[in-house]
Formats: structure tokens, sequence, C-alpha cells
């Protein structure tokens, strides 16, 4: 799993507890992951917009505080790939702490 | 670099409503960002290289060149007609003043004439298709592509040499203009032609993705 797809799987994976907009999702990578992952090189905008454009996520504009956000929510497609994607990122893991060991 | 600046950037080249999205979703995040005290510095760096931003960004939307493929329709009226043979105006003009140029010096071809008339009822057949509402974005862009009078003098071209070849073999290439330039020339029309088909099928997915979003 290269780096973008990581960058999709934690972007589906927030949105998996409920509908947040774009900064709200940086911060859910950002505070989960304590600091350790971010969204960087503007990258969470385009592969949010390339989310919605194969229709795993979609997006309206609401009000926030009296301020206009756009909310992005998973669909069902967005549900089946982010579990598909977890599938993946398990078996990969596990691949890589069986050779590496350390109690991983 | 400015937030603005940073923007101009990466939105450039998009189309303009796919800009102004793009633009609007990252001064709200800069907005909320310095609410909770992030400086722009910060956010800037955050945001990273504008360049790699902006070449990720045409994957997802409408570019400005993609948006020229989508064919904006016409009006099923006697302008909307007139509007699809403007757009071909130039080669219309061309064929014409040949025709005029050979029949003046004793020479015009009945042929000539024809091929006219068949240019003609191409332009008449693309008005009259993408006058009606009920295609999608892709059957349009095909239509539009298939339709258009320069694409089906090459796709001719493509045709009757395909043709040519199934009928001589591989004698054609003895009969063709030797040098390298005949087949670079060859390649360099399909691949022309193919590229035009394969953008606006791109241009007609992310418009057809852009009108199922709120």
């Amino acid at each position: 799993m290269n780096t973008k797809e990581q960058l999709r799987l934690l972007i589906l994976a927030v949105l998996d507890r409920q509908p947040e907009h774009g900064y709200a999702i940086a911060q859910a990578i950002k505070a989960r992951s304590e600091g350790v992952l971010s969204a960087k090189e503007g990258s969470l905008y385009p592969a949010l917009h390339l989310l919605e454009k194969e229709g795993l996520v979609e997006s309206s504009e609401v009000d926030v505080k009296g301020r206009v956000r756009r909310e992005y929510r998973l669909t069902d497609a967005g549900r089946t790939a982010l579990a598909r994607a977890r599938g993946e990122w398990q078996r990969q893991t596990q691949a890589v702490g069986a050779v590496i060991g350390g109690g991983l | 670099m400015t937030p603005e600046h940073w923007l101009n950037i990466a939105t450039h080249g998009l189309a303009p409503q796919s800009g102004e999205r793009v633009r609007t979703e990252y001064l709200a995040h800069l907005e909320d960002a310095l609410e909770a005290g992030e400086s722009v510095m910060a956010v800037l760096t955050e945001w990273g290289d504008p360049h790699r931003a902006n070449a990720e960004l045409k994957k997802a939307h409408l570019t400005t060149r993609e948006a020229r493929y989508l064919p904006a329709g016409y009006a099923p009226t006697p302008t909307g007609l007139g509007k699809a043979f403007q757009e071909d105006a130039l080669i219309l003009g061309l064929w014409s003043a040949a025709l005029i140029r050979d029949l003046l010096s004793n020479d015009f071809s009945p042929a000539g004439l024809g091929l006219l008339g068949v240019a003609g009822l191409v332009i008449s057949l693309r008005w009259f298709f993408l006058s009606r509402g009920h295609y999608s974005q892709r059957v349009r862009a095909f239509i539009w592509w298939l339709l258009t009078p320069l694409h089906l003098i090459g796709l001719s071209f493509l045709g009757f040499l395909g043709w040519y070849f199934t009928q001589h073999g591989l004698q054609v290439w003895d009969e063709l203009p030797r040098g390298w330039w005949a087949y670079t020339l060859l390649l360099g029309i399909a691949g022309y032609y193919t590229s035009r088909l394969l953008t606006a099928l791109s241009a007609a997915r992310k418009a057809e993705a852009r009108a199922g979003i709120s």
C-alpha cells in the first residue's frame, strides 16, 4: 500500500465514524495518530475529490457555526472499499511483522 | 508565498467551476486553521507544493482543455443549426473555395460537391442529436467526436488505408511514399484522433461525476 492509498484509507476511516469537512478530517488524522500522520503536500483535497469522483464519498455544503463548509460522508461503495482496504492493511502489517519480528 | 499565490498555482488550468470549488474549500480550511491558532506559514507548509497539488487536482477535476471537448449542445432551432455550421465554417469555406476554383477552371468534380453535401449532412446530424437532451455526457462527447467533418476525413483516410491493406497485404507499404515521414504522419493522424476521443470521454466522465454532486 503506497502513501496515496494509505491517505485514502485514513480518510475513509475518519468518515466511517461521522461526516466531516476537510479541516476536521485533517485534524482527526493528526489527533488519532498522535501527530505521527498528516495529510501533507496539499494532498487531502485532491484525495477527497478523487474519492468523490469514484463514488466512495459524497459531499454537500452545510452550515457550520454560521459558515458554509463542504461536508463529506461515506457512501455504501465507500464502506465496502474501506472494509477491503482494512483487510489489505492488516494482511500487510501482519506480513511485515512476521518478517521483522520484535513482538509486532 | 501567500495563500492567494499558492491557490493560483494549485488551480491553474482547472475549469472555472472546479477552480472556484477548490479555492473555496482551501480558503475555508485556512480560515478554520487560523481560528484554531495556526499561522499562515504553518498552513502553507502543510499544503505543500502547489504544483504537485495542481497535478493531483487535475486528475479529479475538469480542466479548461477538457472542457473544450464537452459539447454544450445546440438549441433545437434554426439558430442552433446555424451555430453547428458556424463551428465548421473554416473547413466548409475552404472546401467551397476549392470547388469554385475548380468550376472557374472548368475542372469541376461532382464528387467534390457530393462530399460537401455529406459534410453538411454530418453537421446537421450533429445538431440533431446534440439538440436533444436525453443522452449521457459520454454519448454526447462521442457523437460530437464522430460527427465532426474534420474527424470524419481523418477516420475515412485511416479506414481507406485499412481497406487497402486488407486488399493488397504488405504490398501496400511498397506503394506508400518512401521515407519515415509517411509512417510518422499516419501514426500522428491516428494518435491525434484517438487522443481527442479519449480526452472527450475523460472529460465526460468527470462531468458526469460532478453532476452527481450536490
